[in-house]
């Protein structure tokens, strides 16, 4: 059983013969035009300030004295100034783009409201600086992982509201009734963040209790890391991959295996190992942690059939790759976190720098790299045009993917030569940072490169936006600027 | 999958349930959570820290020392957190009943200070102000005392000022790195000091009702003679 979208079969007859962007492709993306390249630049935006405050924090793991005189820019902070500002900046703001611009093309309807979606980019992007601001001066929760203070997250709430409704009214309204695989899993990446979201905010408002608003910021980073952001890129792979290989999904009823076992399993892990909670609630985590294998070798399945095989186009096009990298990154993150859960290695590798690692296959890996993807398809589709430099593009991709297996390869190791040292009875803490060291020096490079990426990719972004406002609006500036005599001459010839 | 409403619902009651197990489900557990009362001694555990200890959670939490510092002994089962000596029994949640922030860390890139404050009284004494000191000197410059530590300094928790009449008993000295001019001292901020009370305040070596302080080796030792003698188990015990 296979499955063709309208859009997918649309791509795969006109592969056949004539272009891709026909007239209604062309209305639909000039339809999404202004309301998702501003996301998708803010969200860059965002992504680079975080590459550089997790380069920084790198940087002072390995010299302490580095801009040592700074409260500002204090290791604690910049950590938690990098969780936030990569999911809520660059993360959540990239789905609302992504699940927009899929939304139109696959339910071959033009958007309608976008004014609630500029709406949830301004307030979203403005309370997050607030946010932002105050984790840096010292607001922060205390939180691993949802440090932004309550006065940055309340409005942030709203915002996200508006938007998710935007989001559904779409939708609703779609012309293609039958939802794709993508649709689905877009579907629950908005309203599963926005219930935890909401959820989290509203208990956090509502409690003094220290412990309640700890398992509240547990719960809610599993929420958005599992059943946020997984599902972001899950529904990129299974948008890009028939796409690129223009071969049908295979097959549609794996993709719901997928889809129900990641929905009904996923939000009950995230407690760690070793935290100070009833023994119920961590066994419940590692079962959790156990049956997530299922939806994982679901989704290899699905992308082993489907990319085609032999001489696969996915292979010819930086996107393609991407999401190759970026699917190899989640299986790895998965298997991690499952021998991180329930093997003999939990006792090495908990209180460690492996859980990062693990992060940093699903954050930036999985989800950054697909949808990095995303927008390496979507971007020259939107601005009407191909990329300025695809040479660019093909380097920025390559250099992200370097990059992140080089964090994650960093976190990990540390992780495992920390629990080495420490798992005996006399490890001591500083033969753990001896150790260590040679890992955080390579997470320093690795960092630093992801940030060159990012701004490689932000800059050829702007770029193809410049060109697409310049294309578009000097015919009309320098008619404006003719002066009217020439300008008679200019209509009547 | 045809229609959105069918997904919405399966999706609801997916989260409902997620929120019920995860966070419902200790609320309800730890709704009657109250301080353990040691029925020997008649003292309750844990009680509320003092207002300064209290402050110095906070700069803890704003500066961000969770990030590398635990506050979390784990059982003998997992870790060798109790060998090392890191504490007498593995940290429950009741460990942090009264505090605003439950801060027990996820990463551990400098000791854990779980039992900070019983660890520095049985190395360095019980007195309050060379103990202090001895965290401030830490602060200020942490490799002054262990040059390997990857510890960053926090220099803006202290401040120079002109030296009083009566010099104050919580400047640092010369021998922690500090260079200032003639007459002045280097004193630590009323944050600095809320700090240091608060990891000093740190101390849960007690034995409770859900996490009981495993007996001594030496009793031990008498368990495994009686087992022995009774013939339970073929455990060999010393003549």
């Amino acid at each position: 059983m296979t499955d063709s979208s309208p859009e997918r079969g649309e791509c795969c007859d006109r592969s056949q013969g004539s272009s891709e962007l026909s007239p209604t492709t062309e209305t639909l993306d000039l339809s999404c035009r202004w309301t998702v390249l501003p996301l998708v630049v803010s969200a860059l935006l965002w992504l680079v300030f975080g590459s550089l405050t997790l380069a920084l924090g790198q940087i002072k793991l390995v010299a302490p004295g580095f801009m040592a005189g700074y409260e500002l820019l204090s290791y604690g902070r910049l950590e938690g100034v990098t969780s936030s500002v990569l999911v809520f900046g660059f993360g959540i703001p990239a789905l609302v783009a992504s699940a927009v611009w899929l939304q139109c093309r696959l339910g071959q309807r033009a958007l309608e409201s976008a004014l609630g979606l500029h709406i949830f980019g301004i307030v979203w992007n403005l309370a997050l600086l607030a946010g932002v601001v105050g984790i840096i001066t010292g607001d922060g929760t205390g939180l691993v992982g949802f440090e932004l203070p309550r006065y940055a997250t309340a409005p942030m709430a709203c915002a996200y509201v508006v938007g998710a409704a935007v989001i559904l009214l779409n939708v609703r309204l779609r012309l293609v009734r039958e939802m794709y695989p993508t649709q689905w899993f877009l579907l629950l990446s908005v309203l599963w963040f926005g219930w935890s979201f909401t959820g989290a905010v509203f208990a956090q408002s509502l409690t003094t209790s220290g412990l309640l608003q700890y398992i509240v910021g547990l719960w809610f980073r599993q929420q958005y890391l599992w059943l946020t952001l997984v599902p972001g890129y899950l529904a990129v792979t299974m948008y890009l991959v028939p796409k690129l290989s223009r071969v049908p999904l295979q097959n549609r009823s794996m993709a719901l295996i997928v889809f129900w076992t990641l929905v009904f399993l996923a939000p009950f892990g995230g407690i760690p190992g070793a935290a100070p909670l009833p023994a119920w609630l961590v066994g419940l985590g590692v079962v959790t942690h156990v049956l997530l294998l299922i939806p994982v070798l679901g989704l290899f399945f699905i992308f082993r059939n489907s990319r085609g095989s032999g001489d696969c186009p996915m292979r010819n096009t930086s996107e393609g790759r991407l999401i190759s990298v970026a699917s190899f990154f989640f299986v790895s993150a998965a298997v991690l976190s499952w021998l991180g859960n329930v093997t003999a290695l939990t006792k090495m590798v908990d209180s460690t720098s492996f859980s990062k690692g693990v992060t940093a296959l699903l954050l930036l890996g999985a989800f950054g790299l697909g949808v990095g993807a995303l927008i390496h398809h979507m971007i020259p589709r939107l601005t009407g045009g191909g990329w300025a430099n695809a040479d660019v593009i093909r380097v920025q991709g390559l250099v992200s993917s370097v990059a992140v297996l080089g964090l994650a390869v960093a976190f990990v190791g540390a992780g495992i030569s920390q629990g080495l040292k420490t798992s005996g009875s006399s490890g001591a803490v500083f033969d753990l940072v001896r150790v260590s060291r040679p890992f955080f020096a390579l997470a320093v490079l690795s960092s630093l490169a992801y940030l060159g990426a990012q701004l490689l990719l932000l800059g050829a972004v702007v770029f193809q936006l410049f060109r697409s406002v310049n294309a578009c609006c000097m015919p009309m500036i320098s008619l404006w600027l003719t002066p009217i005599g020439s300008k008679k001459g200019v209509v009547r010839s | 999958m045809k229609h959105g409403p069918f997904i919405v619902v399966g999706l609801l009651l997916a989260a409902a349930s997620s929120w019920s197990a995860i966070v419902l489900g200790p609320v309800i557990q730890w709704n009657d959570l109250q301080p353990f009362k040691d029925d020997t001694t008649g003292a309750l555990y844990p009680a509320r820290r003092p207002g300064l200890a209290e402050q110095g959670l906070e700069v803890f939490r704003a500066q961000g020392c969770f990030h590398c510092h635990s506050q979390n002994v784990r059982s003998a089962g997992v870790s060798s957190d109790m060998k090392q000596g890191l504490g007498a029994r593995r940290t429950v949640a009741l460990d942090f009943l009264y505090d605003s922030v439950v801060m027990p860390g996820e990463v551990r890139l400098g000791p854990d200070l779980a039992n900070f404050g019983a660890r520095a009284r049985k190395g360095q004494g019980v007195d309050t102000n060379a103990l202090v000191s001895s965290v401030l000197a830490r602060l200020y410059n942490p490799q002054s005392k262990s040059p390997d530590s990857m510890m960053p300094r926090y220099p803006w928790l202290f401040e120079v000022r002109p030296k009083g009449q009566v010099a104050d008993p919580l400047a640092l000295k010369a021998e922690h790195g500090v260079t200032l001019g003639a007459g002045e001292e280097l004193v630590p901020k009323p944050e600095a000091v809320a700090l240091a009370h608060y990891l000093l305040s740190l101390d849960s070596n007690v034995s409770i009702f859900e996490a009981p302080i495993p007996a001594p080796p030496k009793a031990k030792a008498n368990t495994n003679e009686m087992a022995a003698a009774g013939g339970a188990t073929n455990v060999t015990t010393k003549p």
